[in-house]
């Protein structure tokens, strides 16, 4: 079976990542050569993961050809342009890690310098007030960003929350349109090869299901990946300790936000997504300081508007899946590993595994080359998304609760530590290639919950403090004008089919649009 | 400016070390600069990357400035004449547009209608490098030279930078280095000259060449040696009037016998470089040309490789006390210009020093490693003629950070999810495939698309290409006119 070449791909689960993966699949394999099934049951529930997403998501509807209007009203979406953290660096506090950028380059030297020398003087307005996504965001105001690459306009972009079963199953309706076939049933058994590859499935019904090349997307259980093929896993629970949470949606209450919530508690944290026609609330916990019903309960008391369905309780366990391509099998979505959803990164994952997939994938079933290449990006892709939610929990300078005193006092994983030391003793942030949170997030972060940083590029001391000053209250002033002219978001706003935005631009893989820098 | 670094000493003679001080004084003007002008370093010629035109600016001057004033000519390809097995020649653009179909990069879907049809050619979808073929040059939409890197006269350049030393007061001593002094704590304190003086500063810079005289013999910062990976340790240079009154806008690079040769055109002259090993002088007496060529050349010996950190205590070095490498692509004054202007960006403040060059000293490494890789990547796919220096190709060993890209781009023509370097994604698959070397299988994501579909693509590029190169002057025509403009 060596070097079998690939006709048939069965993908195991149908929740976003199945989905996601089979329309993905659908749309760039002509049938023709490939015969593609995806199994799934109706008697497993999914997770229905990523209800917060980040802009990437536009950029896989475009792949696809979906609209962005047709898919607003599909998955009752509403327009994000960032995640507002509350009581993370301490309680009271409260910031956005916006889609975009924060102020721009004066003299060839980063705006964040010339921010941390005037907030060490209390000269300056928070960080965030310098980002137009965060200035628009607060004020309920949205627009499409500009091209112009001069304007303010153009230094953000959005993403979407969204209600993730509805958009599985609107990608299920474009899959099955372009032939994918979806098999009813519960797994039973997976058979093996000689060559220890997944050879086949067996449903309850007995019916036996084969496949050349596998896709597990079966969520925690990992089904081909972990239970058939022991691939092995990494625990990351030394750094994240949360390992359990509870979801439960409740009505609509107030304005509409722009923005994600996540609201740090005592064992943990909040987080509440503005749907069209609800809120999804969830509490994310540690199962070591929290009971399930006590964590229920502080949910509840939490929500701001009556529940709409009995409570969804989650178990996990932080990590990654030691391969994410083992053999014939890759797991995409939750089988792949787990990461909180902190920073609205899961469908992200699933996004990214698909991508590299699509690039690698094998004419044959050996193909070590690609295999280690994909498995090499995918943990790179998990290992950057963990040290940056590490880090959040890092930064903070709680005394109230076990789980901020453990956290502010925790061995780093060592990139991360190295990171920060740059950081602090610089002002400077580690640059990278590869990975979804570049210098604007970890600024976001740590200049939005940490202490500030004591140095910067001393350049800046040679700029005078009183024009300095005026100049970035200018900037932030600017940014409010903008504001001004943007279309106030409610709910009557996506309820109108002719939207006041005009035409909505070609997404790009960026978590924070083109300009401005 | 709170910096701890008030006094900067530069110690070198070349155009790395006017470049540093008239960079560093016009970055501050207020720092204390003073240059210990010793070892005089032949200059000839260099050619820039693209980028070098932003760096240029940041001291005040332009591209034009330095075509009027040091014989500058615009560099739109390097031709490689001779080294692939089934390509006569090959153009590497300077310029690296994006020619992605739907988002699958041209290696991909130029690989699938390759399979296809036989006439596909690497280099023929790059409007810099083709209207180079033909003496045209092209512009982008601003007006604005297309992505061209900049060949000019280093001895002229260098009484550019002296004059603008001069008026921004720089110290300039002529004298020689005795000795590096150094503090309890192993920083340099100071320099001792053979005319007896002392220079103090708080921060040195040394440019002397690959003898290193302050990171290396002073410091004790050892030196790893690429001989394994980049064979060729003498270079030649052969100045000569140009052979037609045609201005070339690129450089040819010309695989031989004993080595190779770089021709760079200026306006006013030619510059050949004969680069080889040594052991090429065994053949001294035979019949080879390029030999005979340059056999009345001076012989510069060089060493490639690059010393284990080039940022220690409080001394940088810069140029071929930092690295060395044979010049393919990359032209050392451009390097050490990028390293020059990182070492502003980590500028050390009063306690975050060690830290700081710990992070420049990684990034300098990778960048170091991708240059490297890049350059023996010419040697390992080059044809290994039955000639000296083919044998010594054979010869030559591989990176494992250059054998997994090979191994990866040899699968499926993707480029290993590295740090970025000055090196993207683009030139290393252009490069590949220029000198023939194709992957076996494309991206999934082109499995809907058909040839005929790919062929509509690359006809389209392809009219593109020579629509635009029609409407655009020609270059030496284009080169009289900017020059008789103000």
């Amino acid at each position: 079976m060596l070097s079998a070449s690939i006709k048939k791909i069965t993908i195991v689960g149908g929740g976003t990542a199945g989905w996601m993966t089979a329309a993905a699949l659908a749309r760039f394999f002509p049938k023709e050569h490939y015969q593609i099934q995806l199994v799934e049951s109706d008697a497993i529930g999914t997770v229905g993961v990523g209800e917060a997403t980040v802009p990437h998501i536009r950029h896989f509807n475009n792949m696809l050809g979906i609209d962005e209007q047709e898919f607003i009203q599909a998955t009752q979406a509403t327009y994000k342009l960032g995640i507002k953290f509350e009581n993370w660096g301490a309680i009271g506090d409260a910031y956005i890690h916006p889609f975009g950028s924060h102020g721009y380059e004066l003299g060839g030297i980063a705006f964040h310098h010339y921010w941390i020398k005037l907030q060490q003087e209390n000269r300056v307005l928070p960080f965030d007030q310098f980002s137009m996504a965060v200035v628009a965001a607060q004020a309920g105001k949205f627009s499409y960003p500009s091209s112009d690459l001069s304007s303010p306009l153009s230094s953000f972009t959005y993403a979407f929350h969204i209600n993730a079963s509805a958009y599985a199953r609107y990608l299920r309706q474009y899959a099955e349109a372009k032939g994918i076939v979806r098999i009813e049933g519960k797994i039973n058994q997976v058979a093996l090869n000689n060559e220890g590859e997944v050879d086949s499935l067996t449903l309850e019904s007995g019916q036996k299901i084969d496949g050349d090349f596998f896709i597990d997307c079966s969520g925690f259980s990992g089904l081909l990946i972990e239970r058939a093929l022991k691939t092995g896993y990494e625990n990351w629970s030394q750094w994240l300790l949360c390992d359990r949470a509870v979801a439960v949606p409740s009505e609509s209450a107030g304005t509409l936000k722009l923005y994600t919530r996540s609201i740090a508690r005592d064992c943990g944290w909040q987080w509440q997504i503005p749907l069209q026609n609800r809120t999804g609330n969830g509490y994310v916990y540690s199962s070591q300081l929290l009971s399930e019903d006590a964590a229920y309960q502080t949910l509840l008391s939490n929500l701001n508007g009556a529940p709409l369905a009995e409570p969804n309780f989650l178990r996990f366990t932080p990590g990654r899946r030691l391969q994410s391509w083992n053999k014939n099998c890759v797991s995409i979505g939750l089988a792949s590993g787990f990461l909180e959803p902190l920073e609205s990164t899961s469908i992200y994952l699933i996004q990214v595994a698909i991508l590299k997939l699509l690039e690698f994938f094998p004419q044959t079933t050996h193909s070590p080359v690609k295999q280690n290449e994909f498995n090499r990006q995918i943990k790179n892709e998990y290992e950057k998304i963990r040290d940056f939610i590490v880090l959040h929990y890092h930064l903070n300078r709680r005394t109230d609760s076990e789980l901020w005193k453990h956290c502010a006092h925790m061995e780093l994983p060592v990139e991360l530590e190295r990171k920060k030391q740059l950081f602090y003793t610089s002002g400077h942030v580690e640059k990278y290639q590869h990975g979804l949170f570049m210098e604007p997030s970890w600024l976001a972060v740590y200049l939005g919950q940490g202490n500030a940083p004591v140095h910067y590029d001393e350049r800046v001391d040679s700029v005078d403090v009183g024009s300095l000053t005026h100049h970035l209250a200018g900037m932030a002033k600017q940014l409010g004008q903008y504001t001004e002219t943007m279309p106030a978001i409610n709910l009557d706003f996506y309820n109108s089919p002719s939207s006041a935005l005009g035409v909505y631009q070609k997404a790009s893989m960026s978590l924070y649009g083109g300009g401005r820098r | 400016m709170n910096s701890p670094l008030k006094k900067i000493v530069v110690v070198g003679g070349g155009v790395i070390a006017w470049w540093t001080v008239v960079f560093l004084k016009k970055n501050d003007p207020k720092l204390d600069i003073t240059l210990l002008h010793n070892t005089v370093i032949d200059a000839f010629v260099e050619t820039p990357e693209p980028d070098f035109s932003y760096l240029l600016k940041l001291i005040g001057f332009s591209s034009q400035d330095l075509i009027k004033y040091v014989d500058g000519n615009f560099c739109c390809a390097q031709a490689y004449f001779g080294w692939a097995h089934d390509v006569e020649n090959y153009f590497h653009s300077a310029d690296v547009s994006n020619l992605d179909y739907d988002i699958t990069p041209y290696s991909q879907w130029l690989l699938k209608l390759k399979l296809a049809k036989d006439d596909v050619k690497a280099d023929d979808y790059f409007l810099a490098s083709a209207a180079a073929r033909v003496g045209k040059i092209t512009f982008a939409e601003n007006q604005k030279i297309l992505s061209a890197g900049l060949s000019f006269d280093v001895d002229r350049f260098i009484q550019l930078l002296m004059s603008c030393a001069q008026a921004l007061n720089v110290n300039v001593l002529n004298d020689e280095l005795e000795q590096v002094r150094l503090t309890a704590t192993g920083e340099i304190e100071s320099l001792l000259t053979a005319s007896n003086e002392n220079i103090t500063g708080d921060f040195f810079i040394d440019v002397t060449g690959s003898d290193s005289k302050l990171l290396g013999s002073g410091l004790h910062i050892e030196y790893d040696s690429w001989k394994q990976y980049l064979p060729c340790n003498r270079k030649r240079y052969l100045k000569s009037k140009p052979r037609s009154e045609r201005l070339i806008p690129f450089s040819a690079v010309q695989l031989g016998s004993l080595g190779w040769v770089k021709n760079r055109p200026l306006r006013a002259q030619l510059v050949a470089e004969f680069i080889y090993h040594d052991s090429a002088l065994a053949f001294v007496g035979s019949q080879d040309a390029t030999l005979e060529l340059f056999s009345n050349s001076k012989a510069y010996a060089f060493f490639p490789g690059a010393r284990k950190k080039t940022w220690h205590k409080n001394c940088l070095a810069l140029g071929e006390a930092a690295v060395t490498f044979d010049n393919f692509s990359h032209s050392s004054l451009y390097v050490a210009a990028v390293s020059l202007q990182r070492f502003i960006e980590f500028w050390p403040n009063s306690t975050g020093i060690n830290l700081m060059d710990g992070e420049f000293n990684r990034l300098m490494a990778i960048e170091f490693q991708a240059i490297r890789d890049f350059h023996c990547l010419h040697y390992v796919l080059a044809k290994k003629a039955d000639t000296p220096f083919g044998k010594l190709l054979k010869e030559v060993n591989l990176p494992e950070s250059l054998r997994y890209r090979m191994e990866l781009f040899g699968a499926c023509g993707v480029s290993p999810a590295d740090e970025s370097t000055l090196i993207n994604t683009a030139q290393w698959s252009n490069l590949f495939l220029g000198f023939g070397f194709w992957p076996k299988t494309y991206s999934g994501m082109l499995s809907h698309v058909t040839v005929a579909e790919l062929e509509l693509w690359s006809n389209k590029i392809k009219t593109n290409i020579k629509s635009t190169i029609e409407n655009s002057p020609d270059y030496t025509r284009y080169m009289a006119a900017l020059i008789s403009a103000r």
